[in-house]
């Protein structure tokens, strides 16, 4: 089987050039880290002191200020994920790939976190932290069940192109959940909050403080999914450099 | 007060636990490149000589 670590532009040149390449993405991952920095504990500090107790749920009702930029960014990553999927099959250009695997890792990391402070959430105002019966969590676990068979489809084919053709063909049939489990909440009964809980004929259904805290820790949280998606892609980018080199390696040792 | 301190720290920690194992990859990555290029190097200039 052909692998990418195997394909005939395999020069010191290209090493040099993803090494420059390599440079610029860690000036980015620098801005990326000091706008999350300083955005991180504005946020925090929004949510838990600036924004006032709702009269309802309590304090509890605190987690949707990290809850809802975690349920929403997985949908910006897996739409990446479905863009770069498309790109990678119609230009065979294995950047797009690298894009899709890492956004892919990302949104996973993000849905994960989602689903646990949902639960959590769940725990403190319904009593229990889930119900099979409801579409939200039930097409958001979906959701991520796709996507982690898309992670360990990567894991198991390795740098074969086979498994990222397979693993881009999975990234663009999963994006069909993304508008599924968005518009679940309207489509059938749910106990989950629609998002008339956030937005009201346009404007914030929250009050000025709630909504401040709920877009500043929007803001640091995309910060963050850029960050760490340029991070996960410049070491996959590292890695096929470095597998490129051993193949070179071999070369020089077979010529020898 | 509980779930919310709980719901925090999984974030956080999960987040910076990431981060750290995605720099781990990185520096793992960038060590077997290094490496890597040298063997190549080497063996380039022993092909020369030879």
């Amino acid at each position: 089987m052909k692998t990418l670590d195997q394909q005939p532009n395999t020069t010191t040149a290209n090493a040099t050039a993803q090494a420059q390449r390599a440079r610029w993405l860690l000036y980015g991952e620098i801005a990326l880290g000091i706008g999350a920095l300083i955005l991180m504990p504005i946020a925090i500090w929004a949510a838990l002191a600036y924004a006032p107790t709702d009269a309802v749920q309590g304090d509890v009702q605190r987690i949707i200020y990290v809850h809802v930029p975690l349920a929403i960014l997985p949908y910006v990553a897996f739409f990446v994920v479905f863009v770069a999927s498309i790109l990678y099959l119609w230009r065979n250009d294995e950047r797009w790939d690298m894009l899709a695997h890492a956004s892919a890792e990302v949104g996973v990391v993000f849905t994960t976190l989602m689903l646990i402070v949902g639960m959590l959430w769940g725990q403190g105002f319904w009593g229990r932290p889930w119900d099979w019966a409801d579409p939200r969590l039930t097409t958001t676990f979906i959701l991520w069940l796709i996507y982690i068979s898309y992670l360990l489809l990567r894991f198991y084919t390795g740098n074969s192109e086979r498994g990222a053709r397979m693993a881009a063909v999975l990234g663009i049939a999963g994006f069909i959940d993304v508008p599924i489990v968005h518009f679940s909440v309207t489509w059938w009964r749910s106990i989950h909050p629609d998002t008339n809980y956030l937005v009201d004929n346009g404007s914030s259904a929250l009050p000025p403080a709630a909504t401040f805290a709920l877009l500043v820790s929007f803001v640091a949280f995309t910060l963050l999914y850029v960050l760490l998606t340029v991070q996960v892609y410049h070491s996959l980018t590292l890695r096929r450099a470095a597998l490129r080199l051993r193949a070179e390696a071999e070369d020089v040792t077979s010529e020898s | 007060m509980g779930y919310l301190i709980a719901a925090f720290s999984v974030v956080w920690v999960g987040l910076i636990a990431y981060l750290g194992w995605i720099a781990l990859r990185i520096r793992g990555v960038r060590l077997e490149l290094e490496t890597t290029r040298a063997l190549v190097e080497e063996r380039e200039a022993a092909n020369k000589q030879a």
